[in-house]
């Protein structure tokens, strides 16, 4: 189990260095000289030249890329060069908000699919499979922005059961009203994947030799379908759920637009639209740090739910 | 004493026949693709269809509910909504059909070079592709517009490198399934070249897969599209996106609910459309489903 | 239920399955008994229905496009006629079956001990530790060696030989009136078949078990079983003791099975004996004899109309019209 733990972590920390690489050059390629930007149009040839060397863009590539690397893994990403702030203090001021949001969506989908993708399954070619099939269908077409505006408009615009803008903390009651809207907006796209993945795992298993050998012992249809397939069932399952994390985090930017929530998202569109390039280094670095966090917690999930992992 | 008549043949069935029988029995598929064609004609025919110049302001009639006048209301600016929408649909599909073909030309492209070569190409361009998947493709779409400005080509190419990692997955491992197979041995020593193999032979094989992902992924780029659009990297106004609009009824909102959700429906209902025949087609080439009952 | 009754009667069994919306026989009129401590052998090819003869009998039929009629009467009880949660309780308990595929019948989730120990705690009220007693007995019993520690080990980290003794053991786990074995040796080792049916045979002895042996191997049939049924496109064509069949088969189907075996006495030039064609498609089943399209001694009245299964001497049962007539090999 550790063996796997070790080269798990070798290969995240790898891909890190790849990545933090990855997004030294490309913020260089972009157009545009960042100085010149900051100081605008009218900025004199001294004062560019002079902001150069305070950003250190005078330095040789390598050696740029020498402290940016040092920079970073001491947990220096430097300073926004819009607000001034330390990059890394704002990500952080964030992150809780769309982890939060991340977490909650995920388990409303889970806590809805999975029942709903074995439901479906069980009742194959019945009603309720065709219901749920379409119904699933109808809610991964959702665009993450569209279902949000419904649901803002009904719950909180109209019938005022929620703020409209969620950005409360402070007691447990405020937190519950201000994730609510934008977990359920999220949360009906991720149960309509894991729905739609759960089915189809479970009729694989159901048609599993070793299910009939249950049926041939007398188990009831409840220990059937939950403890003999469901366990089985599982690993596609996660499998999906990790790979679908990342959609989740992508399109928590079209939530938090749309329900002024603070989070990663309105931090990285901020930063585009500004051209706040310290700032869009950080987050790259963390957008890329979550997937490999989440790749590797869905590879730990497995290893824990299938025996024949553990070993390798 | 053999009697070979009493053996029967298993039925041959085309292709064609196949499709319609996987539609029949996913009839809602039908839906889907009635409402793609209505899309495709709306969007060709938008100049003849809309009653009103989608550019042509009014502020007399502003935010407006559906009329008679005005079928779908009008906007901040007096905008009619349904003349905006028919527009709006000949952007979405552009750009996201544009996309979606180049991604899945690349990608196939990629996929049968990285299971053809093997080896150190293979693993390094597959790392790459991995990673690209793992990567959240709205964020990615988002940052390559932003930085590269947000024209057609740009938003083309964005969202066709999002989709590309897809196609590369898909088009490897039949490739390299295939590779060992006998014809293609049989080719090689008749000193065909590789392209010559890889368009002639592999890529006949891979293409029903490579369709169906097609049509999956369009439905994701049309999303893809609307969403850089809300967000404000879209075609930039007055040209009516569809995104865009919804971005100006999400500002109004307090005001006209419509405007906000109209074309939001709009968004949904062909992105369901598009999934639906992604659907059916997939289920027509499902090996399991051909055989079975 | 008398000493006398058997353990298994079936009369009349007809199971059909649909498929492409059309109706299609895979058993029809299937009519034996298996009687105590007996062993009873189903022979036949790939789609003469002798697996779904005991799936039928389990009742573990796809319910969604089969059918099953007739009369199986289980432990004094009709099967077909029982609701599903009374099946159930006779699942594991009065009957149990073990499958063809060692490697793909054991859930790979959960540990060996737990799956044999559910065998047990479906059907009685029983704790964990005293299930667990009872499973390292029976573990022990299948002669899976150091059973203490492989009771908590999953099943990919056991041979196919010994899998198919943790099916046994599953299957025998409540002591079954009556134990199916549906191709028990066939995808193992040809030096560990022998090992796994030894086995079976012990384990019957000692719990006075029947046992319903469905095979395609007529060399498993000849160690193994009382009497035997030899099946054909879903039809009995022949039912006689074990002797009987071997010594003096009257169907040509039989006859031609018989034939197609090289016997270790035999010649090694003479020629092995095949059987021309292929079975019949059940959708349009031929209007005579199942058999007849293959059959060297077929006459026109062979192809008019199907022979039923007749007594040709105490327990002889033919299928064939000419089965009294001391047939020559061509």
């Amino acid at each position: 189990m550790t063996a796997f733990l070790i080269r798990r972590i070798a290969l995240a920390v790898a891909t890190l260095f790849a990545v933090l690489t990855f997004v030294f050059v490309v913020v260089r390629i972009l157009p545009g000289d960042p100085a010149q930007l900051i100081l605008g149009d009218q900025a004199s040839r001294e004062a560019i030249e002079a902001l150069h060397v305070r950003l250190g863009l005078d330095q040789p590539i390598l050696l740029q890329y020498a402290s940016f690397l040092g920079n970073a893994l001491s947990g220096d990403w430097g300073v926004s060069m819009v607000t001034g702030q330390p990059v890394l203090a704002e990500v952080l001021n964030v992150l809780p908000w769309t982890i939060d949001l991340t977490l909650v969506s995920l388990a409303l989908g889970l806590a809805l699919g999975v029942p709903l993708g074995v439901w479906a399954a069980v009742r194959r070619n019945r009603l309720v499979d065709y219901v749920v099939r379409v119904a699933s269908l109808a809610g991964l077409s959702f665009p993450a922005f569209v279902s949000a505006i419904i649901l803002l408009f009904l719950f909180a615009i109209e019938l005022r059961w929620f703020p409209v803008i969620s950005a409360r903390k402070g007691s447990l009651q405020a937190w519950t009203q201000s994730i609510t809207l934008p977990a359920v907006s999220l949360g009906l796209n991720s149960a309509a994947y894991i729905t739609r993945v759960t089915r189809s795992a479970m009729l694989e298993v159901l048609s599993e030799d070793y299910v009939r050998t249950a049926r041939a012992k007398g188990a009831p249809q409840r220990i059937v379908i939950w403890r003999h397939a469901l366990r089985n069932a599982l690993m596609p399952i996660i499998t999906v759920a990790g790979l679908y994390v990342s959609t989740l985090i992508g399109n928590s930017v079209l939530t938090e637009i749309v329900f002024s929530r603070p989070g990663l998202g309105k931090l990285i569109v901020g930063a585009l639209n500004q051209r706040d390039y310290t700032m869009l280094e950080g987050m790259m670095v963390i957008y890329t740090l979550a997937v490999v966090v989440v790749n590797l917690l869905s590879d730990l999930a497995y290893g824990f739910v299938d025996p024949r992992v553990k070993l390798v | 004493m053999t009697d070979l008549a009493s053996v029967p043949l298993p039925p041959r069935r085309s292709a064609l026949a196949t499709l319609l029988r996987a539609f029949n029995a996913n009839k809602i598929a039908w839906v889907g693709l009635v409402i793609i064609a209505l899309l495709i004609f709306a969007a060709a025919f938008a100049p003849l269809l809309a009653p009103y110049d989608p550019l042509e302001q009014d502020v007399l009639d502003r935010l407006k509910p559906p009329t008679w006048d005005h079928l779908l209301g009008t906007d901040y600016y007096g905008r009619d909504t349904l003349s905006r929408l028919l527009y709006g649909a000949r952007v979405s599909l552009v750009i996201s059909v544009g996309a979606t073909l180049i991604a899945m030309a690349a990608g196939a492209a990629i996929g049968m070079l990285a299971g053809w070569r093997g080896g150190r190409i293979d693993a390094l361009i597959m790392q790459a592709m991995d990673m690209l998947l793992a990567f959240p493709s709205l964020i990615l779409g988002l940052m390559l517009v932003a930085m590269l400005g947000p024209s057609m080509p740009n938003i083309i190419a964005a969202i066709a490198l999002t989709s590309l990692p897809a196609f590369a997955r898909i088009a490897r491992a039949p490739t390299i399934a295939l590779k060992g197979r006998d014809f293609i041995e049989a080719g090689r020593s008749l000193g065909f070249s590789d392209a010559r193999i890889l368009c002639g032979h592999i890529l006949p094989n891979i293409f029903p897969e490579i369709l169906v992902m097609g049509a999956l992924w369009l439905a994701n780029a049309i999303r893809t599209e609307a969403s850089l659009a809300f967000i404000g990297l879209g075609l930039k106004p007055p040209t009516p996106t569809w995104g865009g609009m919804i971005r100006e009824g999400f500002e109004n909102i307090l005001d006209s609910a419509w405007l906000a959700i109209t074309p939001g429906v709009a968004v949904l209902v062909v992105v369901f459309a598009v999934n639906l025949l992604g659907d059916g087609l997939r289920d027509a080439i499902d090996p399991k489903l051909r055989n079975e009952a | 239920m008398s000493a006398g009754e058997p353990v298994l009667s079936l009369r009349d069994l007809s199971v059909s399955f649909r498929s492409d919306g059309v109706w299609r026989p895979a058993v029809e009129s299937l009519s034996f008994d298996v009687g105590l401590s007996e062993t009873v052998a189903v022979v036949g090819e790939s789609g003469s229905g002798k697996s779904v003869t005991a799936l039928a009998v389990m009742r573990l039929l796809p319910q969604a496009n089969s059918r099953a009629q007739g009369v199986v009467r289980l432990d004094g009880r009709d099967v077909l006629k029982l609701r599903e949660d009374e099946m159930r309780s006779l699942r594991g308990a009065a009957a149990a079956m073990i499958f063809q595929e060692p490697m793909t019948c054991l859930n790979p989730v959960l540990t060996i001990g737990f799956q044999i120990a559910e065998a047990l705690r479906f059907h009685r009220a029983i704790g964990r530790k005293a299930a667990e007693a009872e499973t390292l007995r029976i573990l022990e019993r299948v002669r899976v060696p150091a059973a203490r520690e492989r009771l908590h080990e999953y099943p990919h980290r056991f041979s196919g030989g010994m899998r198919q003794r943790v099916m046994i053991a599953m299957a025998l786990a409540c002591r079954p009136k009556l134990l199916i074995a549906d191709e028990p040796t066939t995808a193992l080792d040809v030096t560990v078949q022998a090992k796994i049916l030894r086995l079976l045979h012990d384990l019957q002895q000692e719990m006075h078990a029947s046992l319903l042996l469905i095979t395609h191997d007529l060399g498993v049939v000849a160690s193994m079983a009382d009497h035997v049924l030899v099946m054909y496109a879903g039809r009995v064509v022949e039912h006689a003791d074990v002797d009987t069949l071997f010594h003096a088969p009257r169907h040509p189907y039989t006859r031609a099975l018989l034939g197609c075996i090289a016997g270790i006495e035999d010649d090694r030039r003479a020629p092995l004996l095949p059987i021309d064609g292929a079975p019949p498609d059940l959708r349009h089943p031929p209007p005579g004899c199942r058999f007849a399209p293959r059959c060297r001694y077929a006459l026109p009245a062979c192809r008019a109309e199907p022979p039923a299964l007749r007594p040709l001497a105490p327990a002889h049962d033919v299928a064939c019209f000419r089965a009294e007539e001391a047939l020559a090999d061509a």
